[in-house]
């Protein structure tokens, strides 16, 4: 028996598709028909009966047959049950007149693939059905357009989260399930800005030429053509039918076999925070490591300035190779060896001294690469 | 095809059913559909790639186990993100399992900033040797379950299987000293241990490196140190890795014997708290030096299984180059993959033996019994005189045999209390 969580998950996940299902069935009813409350309402309670019954089915079919056979229906329940959909469609772009009864047929469609979407899985069919509806909504424009093509989105999006989330829950049975808000909260960040571009773009964008439709280019056409026409679309037919053939032949002699991946009980044995992200480790700590880095700046830049500063050297050696400037060199080799070599950390003061020092040592030092020399280029 | 991809597949499609039809009946509402419907594929798939960028996880397990040892794994799963994530799944391989990939899922909420610990436990299903531990996959979806990018973490380690080790019968009869108490590892008697017993004069033969070179100069006269006598029992193990000694496969086969065995006097030793040590030539030398305890142990069963039958020298070959390293009144047990060794070789090293007090053991696998490899197997009664040759022996130098086939069970046979006599 599932848990509550669990339940409430798929309960919420069959609410979100008969909402989709109905509000998708409800604006291409509105859209090509004047508005009738009683035939909405049977509408909905016709869909709602189904997705309802559909739940018990699922129960009472899973003893009945074997995996393979629902596999092999649902195969072809998704090959063909898609083609009233696009039918539906080539009717009400050639004769717009027939939309209203085009709908009607589609939901009734709707409703049969509620009652089977949870024995079948046939969640797709369903979402499919949703669309095609949808699409004829979107055809006649206006208000039942608008909510139907923003409401699509917004309730194709819940269902496929709380899809989602069923389905991890149902693969690891150990696992606690996420509150329903959460998941909810989740989906509908998502697909909130596309939604809302959606309606803004429908507010202001012209209704479609409803008239339009059906009148399209009306010329005889040639017998030639017409048998070409039909040639090609056997050839069609017979070529898609072949690759479908060839693909299943190829993948069931492959040799590769999948890797054997054993679910585990997962649970979080305990929460902690993260540490806060650790600080540049370099090598000196902060004050120490800013005097280091004023006294190697100047050592770039007396090497810019054409001074042979070998590795051997030492700091006071460098001092005595390069004499002058003396006072702020001095210093700066001072306050370097303290750092570098002393037990404590600097003062504020004395790096702000080692900086300052850097800085006038370096503008002393004028930069010519070309010349080895032994002496400062710039007198003090 | 992969998960997601049918939901994924339908958006796609209806995006593109939609484009088609509004640009072809110019229904600007349905090219607005359609553009909103790849939108929200794209940032779909954005979210669920920003959110695997941000995870991080660490693996932290032991290095070994035994055989059917049941170890756990633990992983550190983080978020260092910003917005909470949910539905994490963890692909770790772990190569000494049946199953090699374990799969764990972080049901969420991960919150930013946060760790999960999450362990999945498993067994070592495999036979011992060296395995790898990874890499560590980690997958996340967008809330829609759309795309499940993941990304391979190369933290790969390896993992030791310690054969498992059988109890040994009869261990009273390798040298251990029922009568003293586990704190008298040294007497007062001046021996080799490392406890200081005093200073003396220098005697002829006494190593200069024990020069007390104080004591020397008040006394003007050479002086050494001396130390207190170890009574920890001592047991050296030779192996036989011989090449032309390989024979079966698998569970059956001679090296398997011979690990088994030598993982079972070894760790039945170095419990009861003798100084251990090995010596075997495989494809390459091994020569553990003596120590005790647990983590001696362990580092000898991971020498153990990293060892292969391709040696040229043989086993009493090895000894004699190795002998010196056995102290005297110890114990040494020489384990050999064939009865046919050189019989005046091994009668010369039990002389050798008991000359210096150690108590010889000689455990002897019959490689015939077992399926040839390289080789056509002796007749068995050529194999039942040899086996009568070494009992013989074994009895006239006082030393303990046991001699293995394929046809016994070894841990049975390792667990019975006379099975150094049995033979």
């Amino acid at each position: 028996m599932d848990s509550p969580g669990v339940a409430r998950l798929a309960a919420a996940r069959t609410v979100a598709l008969y909402l989709l299902s109905l509000l998708a069935a409800a604006s291409a009813d509105l859209a090509w028909r004047p508005p009738d409350a009683v035939r909405l309402a049977v509408r909905a309670l016709t869909l709602g009966f189904a997705a309802g019954l559909g739940g018990a089915l699922a129960d009472s079919l899973s003893s009945v047959g074997s995996g393979v056979a629902r596999a092999r229906t649902r195969q072809i329940l998704s090959l063909f049950l898609p083609v009233p959909g696009l039918l539906a469609l080539a009717v009400v772009v050639a004769a717009p007149h027939l939309a209203a009864q085009a709908a009607s047929a589609l939901a009734l469609v709707q409703t049969a693939v509620l009652l089977l979407v949870e024995a079948l899985g046939l969640e797709i069919l369903a979402l499919w059905g949703a669309l095609v509806l949808t699409l004829l909504a979107g055809l006649a424009g206006g208000f039942p357009a608008l909510a139907g093509l923003t409401g699509f989105l917004v309730l194709a999006a819940v269902f496929l989260s709380l899809d989602h989330a069923s389905k991890r829950i149902a693969a690891w049975p150990g696992v606690p399930p996420p509150a329903l808000r959460l998941v909810l909260g989740d989906g509908l960040r998502v697909v909130a800005i596309p939604a809302l571009l959606l309606a803004l773009a429908l507010l202001l964008l012209p209704a479609p030429p409803t008239a339009a439709l059906g009148a399209g280019p009306s010329a005889p056409v040639a017998p030639e053509v017409q048998r070409a026409y039909h040639w090609l679309a056997l050839l069609a037919l017979a070529g898609g039918g072949s690759v479908t053939f060839a693909m299943r032949w190829l993948r069931g002699g492959g040799s590769e076999t999948p890797p054997l991946v054993e679910p585990m009980e997962s649970r979080v044995e305990a929460e902690e925070a993260l540490e806060p992200a650790a600080p540049d480790r370099a090598r000196y700590a902060a004050a120490r490591g800013r005097v280091i880095r004023a006294y190697l700046r100047f050592l770039s830049r007396a090497r810019q300035a054409g001074f042979r500063i070998e590795r051997h050297l030492t700091a006071r050696e460098i001092q005595d190779r390069l004499g002058r400037p003396g006072e702020p060199l001095a210093r700066l080799t001072d306050l370097f060896m303290d750092a570098r070599y002393g037990p404590d950390e600097p003062e504020r003061e004395a790096v702000r001294a080692a900086e300052a020092a850097s800085r006038a040592v370096c503008a002393r030092l004028r930069v010519r690469p070309h010349r080895d020399r032994t002496t400062p280029l710039e007198s003090d | 095809m992969g998960p997601g991809f049918l939901n994924r597949g339908f958006l796609v499609a209806a995006a593109g059913l939609s484009l088609v039809l509004g640009l072809a009946l110019r229904v600007s509402s349905l090219v607005a559909f359609a553009l909103a419907l790849l939108l929200l594929v794209v940032l779909a798939r954005a979210t669920a790639r920003r959110r695997l960028a941000r995870l991080a996880a660490r693996r932290s397990l032991g290095a070994s186990g035994f055989e059917g040892e049941e170890v756990r794994v633990e992983i550190a799963l983080e978020n260092r993100g910003r917005t909470p994530v949910r539905f994490v799944e963890v692909l770790d391989s772990f190569g000494a399992a049946l199953a090699e990939r374990k799969a764990l899922l972080d049901p969420g909420p991960l919150r930013p900033g946060r760790r999960h610990r999450l362990a999945y436990r498993t067994q070592c299903s495999r036979l011992w040797g060296v395995y790898t531990v990874g890499p560590l996959a980690l997958s996340v979806s967008d809330p829609l379950g759309l795309f499940f990018p993941r990304c391979v973490l190369p933290d790969i380690r390896p993992f030791d299987v310690f054969p498992q080790v059988h109890a040994v019968g009869g261990l009273e009869r390798l040298g251990a000293r029922t009568g003293f108490t586990p704190s008298e590892t040294t007497t007062g008697r001046a021996g080799r241990s490392a406890a200081y017993l005093g200073v003396r004069d220098f005697r002829a033969g006494d190593e200069v490196r024990r020069i007390h070179w104080p004591a020397t100069a008040r006394c003007a006269r050479p002086m050494v140190k001396e130390f207190e006598l170890d009574l920890t029992p001592y047991f050296t193990l030779f192996l036989d890795l011989g090449r032309d000694h390989r024979a079966g496969t698998g569970r059956k086969s001679t090296l398997e014997y011979v690990v088994r065995t030598a993982a079972s006097l070894v760790a039945a030793a170095a419990r009861r708290g003798d100084t251990v040590q090995l010596f075997a030539e495989g494809r390459e030398p091994l020569a553990l030096p003596p120590g005790r305890g647990d983590l001696h142990l362990a580092h000898a069963l991971d020498r153990l299984i990293r060892v292969r039958q391709g040696g040229t020298l043989t086993l009493l070959d090895l000894f004699v180059r190795e002998r010196a390293a056995v102290p005297p009144g110890s114990t040494a047990a020489l384990v050999a993959a064939s009865l046919f060794v050189d019989e005046s070789a091994l009668a010369e090293g039990f002389r050798w033996m008991r000359a210096r007090r150690v108590r010889p053991v000689l455990v002897a696998v019959d490689m015939d019994s077992f399926l040839p490899v390289d080789r056509r197997p002796r007749p068995r009664d050529e194999v039942a005189a040899q086996a009568d040759a070494l009992r013989t022996m074994a009895r006239a130098h006082g030393a303990l045999l046991a001699l293995f086939d394929a046809d016994r069970d070894l841990p049975a046979e390792l667990g019975r209390p006379d099975w150094l006599e049995a033979a």
